[in-house]
């Protein structure tokens, strides 16, 4: 039996600081959590300032790491916001930040430059050169899009860079690219006030805010000159399972294996963040042998029925 | 001379010849959401190489835009209509990927560089940085408001903005049309895209491309050209890409009427333009991004100032009243 160190890293999304214990008492070994209006979540699943300290003292007490998401893309009037915040969060020193906006991975990079930067999904990094571009701005690990599915375009993107790899592993996949979705705001978006904020703005933007209105969840018609072609929920795709994937994902070196879910409820994070320790360690004891045993099957579709529910609940689904 | 300019976006060689060229100062050619989209020049570069030609010899300058994904495997084939675009004499390059950006940096570092509305740009420091690392002109993302766009104006950077079209919603890895439309072929795409085709969802609808989203109704902003003039803007796209050929010609040339006039005289007959347009347009047309609203949405100018009144009076009051309870 061949056994070999176990070097990656199993991160389990934290929508509260209920979620954040299941998930490290369930073995995840590192979390990551919204910055209150920073992050592409609603505001429910985010934390503001003395909550985020507090799940960083839970998170430190158990050893294990915390990366703080601040991943919309800001407008004007978002920017001194976003300073100010940062300046209180570089001070709780959280394990990195995950961040899609482009100046200000340069401010981070020029004011912080020990912070690690993970640069988020939104940016939809699917080819060599996007790699390269942000590893060139200071990137520390880049989060690789849940579009790219296919094993040679991933294993070039580790091939062409030296900063370490983020995946997702299992969840939700949206239908539009990351990033490139802004059916929220075409379809419904109106003017309120942000307490948070103190003033009034925009709500339902996808891209800036995080205010996504689960479009392509949602059922729809398909016409095609008029005709009905199919109805059905078209646009939702399945969500991802990457169980079967973890020897790929392990030999080629990702550095961090990353679960969706920050808005799901506990059962949810509870099991998919032990169904995939038990399957990491699993490999690491001896990487010959994994196979995804068929007893799992009933936990794997447990995960997708908790989805589903999830869309019920929200009167999507 | 004007500064103005007035770009259209077509996407083959077959649209180019329906566009009448007097009518606009430029214009962009291919389609950035699918390669396999028949006449597509990002695809067809011997199409493309008599475009660019064509475009030139009637003293207009010519832009090639880029897919706004692409896997490392595309990137041989953007490389290829890249080098063709270069020999053939175009003006300048579009990207909607920052692969395709940091590609063209490198390789080309002489050539203008135009940065697309899925790269994501939603402030003006974002704007300023690629045009630091190389990029000539900074198009906002499309669902900024007018204010949001005028913040980049300040800045003095070169801007564009959309003032026509079925303008994007959101690009999908998966082409819809080929798995929900009847085809013989199950594996080889057979050009579902030339159907138009509608998602439908309760009570509001977009157009579906195929891979790409895009808008049901057509932007236009024909009826605050002069406002868009007076907080500074210049360079104003009409996305073509999805409008019908035969209808092309007339939309353009009502445009180029609207901003000749917009720009020299002091009277700008705004209705007329409009009702002319929607005319042709059969009343589908939408501008809600502009102006905080949803982007299906049209708000004529009374709409426009009772939601901008909405919002500064409205909501400001009600803060105030629960604050002081």
């Amino acid at each position: 039996m061949t056994t070999i160190t176990n070097t990656v890293e199993l991160m389990s999304p934290a929508g509260s600081y209920q979620a954040a214990k299941i998930a490290l008492d369930s073995g995840a070994d590192s979390l990551y959590a919204g910055f209150l209006n920073l992050s592409m979540r609603p505001k429910r699943v985010e934390f503001a300032d003395d909550s985020f300290a507090s799940l960083l003292n839970l998170v430190r007490e158990r050893g294990k790491k915390l990366y703080a998401v601040t991943n919309v893309y800001f407008k004007h009037q978002d920017l001194s916001y976003f300073r100010k915040k940062f300046d209180h969060l570089a001070d709780l020193k959280p394990d990195g930040v995950i961040i899609a906006d482009v100046n200000m991975i340069r401010w981070i990079k020029d004011n912080y430059p020990r912070m690690p930067l993970h640069v988020s999904i939104q940016t939809s990094i699917v080819n060599v050169e996007a790699a390269r571009f942000y590893e060139s701005l200071g990137a520390s690990v880049i989060v690789i899009s849940r579009s790219l599915d296919d094993r040679e375009e991933l294993r070039k993107i580790k091939e062409a860079v030296k900063c370490d790899l983020e995946v997702f592993v299992h969840g939700g996949i949206c239908y539009m690219f990351d990033g490139n979705c802004m059916m929220s705001s075409y379809w419904k978006q109106e003017w309120g006030y942000d307490e948070a904020l103190e003033r009034p703005r925009l709500m339902g933007q996808n891209n800036s805010k995080g205010e996504c209105h689960l479009v392509c969840k949602r059922e729809c018609g398909l016409e095609a000159d008029g005709r009905s072609i199919a109805t059905g929920r078209l646009m939702r795709r399945p969500d991802q399972v990457g169980l079967y994937d973890l020897p790929f994902y392990l030999q080629l070196g990702v550095k961090i294996l990353k679960i969706e879910g920050r808005a799901m409820p506990l059962y949810y994070i509870e099991e998919a963040t032990k169904l995939y320790r038990k399957a990491i360690d699993m490999y690491y004891s001896d990487p010959d042998k994994f196979a995804v045993p068929d007893e799992w099957k009933p936990e794997i579709d447990r995960l997708i029925e908790a989805r589903h529910e999830y869309e019920r609940e929200w009167h999507i689904g | 001379m004007s500064k103005n300019e007035l770009i259209a976006s077509l996407a083959s060689l077959a649209s180019l010849k329906d566009l009448p060229l007097e009518t606009v100062d430029s214009v962009y050619l291919g389609n950035p959401y699918c390669l396999l989209i028949a006449g597509n020049l990002i695809s067809n570069t011997k199409d493309l190489v008599s475009a660019i030609e064509i475009v030139k010899n009637a003293g207009k300058k010519a832009y090639l835009t880029t897919p706004v994904i692409s896997f490392s495997d595309d990137f041989d084939d953007v490389v290829d209509a890249i080098n063709v675009a270069v020999r053939a004499g175009i003006d300048a390059i579009e990207v909607h990927d920052v692969g395709t950006f940091n590609f063209l940096r490198r390789e080309l570092p002489e050539m203008k560089i135009h940065m697309g509305h899925f790269i994501n740009i939603y402030n003006e420091e974002v704007g300023k940085l690629y045009l630091e690392l190389g990029a000539s002109r900074i198009i906002p993302s499309y669902e900024l408001t007018l204010s949001e766009k005028t913040e980049f104006v300040t800045l003095g950077m070169e801007i564009e903005i959309p003032i026509h079209g079925h303008l994007p919603i959101g690009m999908a890895q998966a082409c819809l049309l080929a798995m929900e439309l009847p085809s013989r072929d199950p594996v080889r795409c057979v050009q579902q895209c030339r159907t138009k085709s509608e998602l439908v969802l309760q009570g509001w609808k977009m157009r579906c491309t195929g891979k790409a989203m895009v808008m049901a109704e057509n932007l236009t902003m024909i009826e605050y050209l002069k406002l868009l003039l007076d907080s500074g803007f210049s360079k104003f796209r009409m996305d073509m890409l999805y409008n019908d050929p035969r209808k092309m010609p007339e939309i353009a040339r009502i445009y180029r009427s609207a901003l000749d006039e917009a720009t020299s005289s002091a009277s700008f007959d705004a209705k007329f333009y409009l009702s002319k347009l929607s005319e042709l347009l059969n009343g589908e047309i939408c501008n809600g991004w502009y102006f905080g609203a949803s982007g299906r949405l049209y708000l004529g100018d009374e709409e426009r100032v009772e939601l901008e009144n909405y919002v500064t009076e409205t909501i400001w009051e009600e803060q105030q009243k629960r604050t002081s309870i």
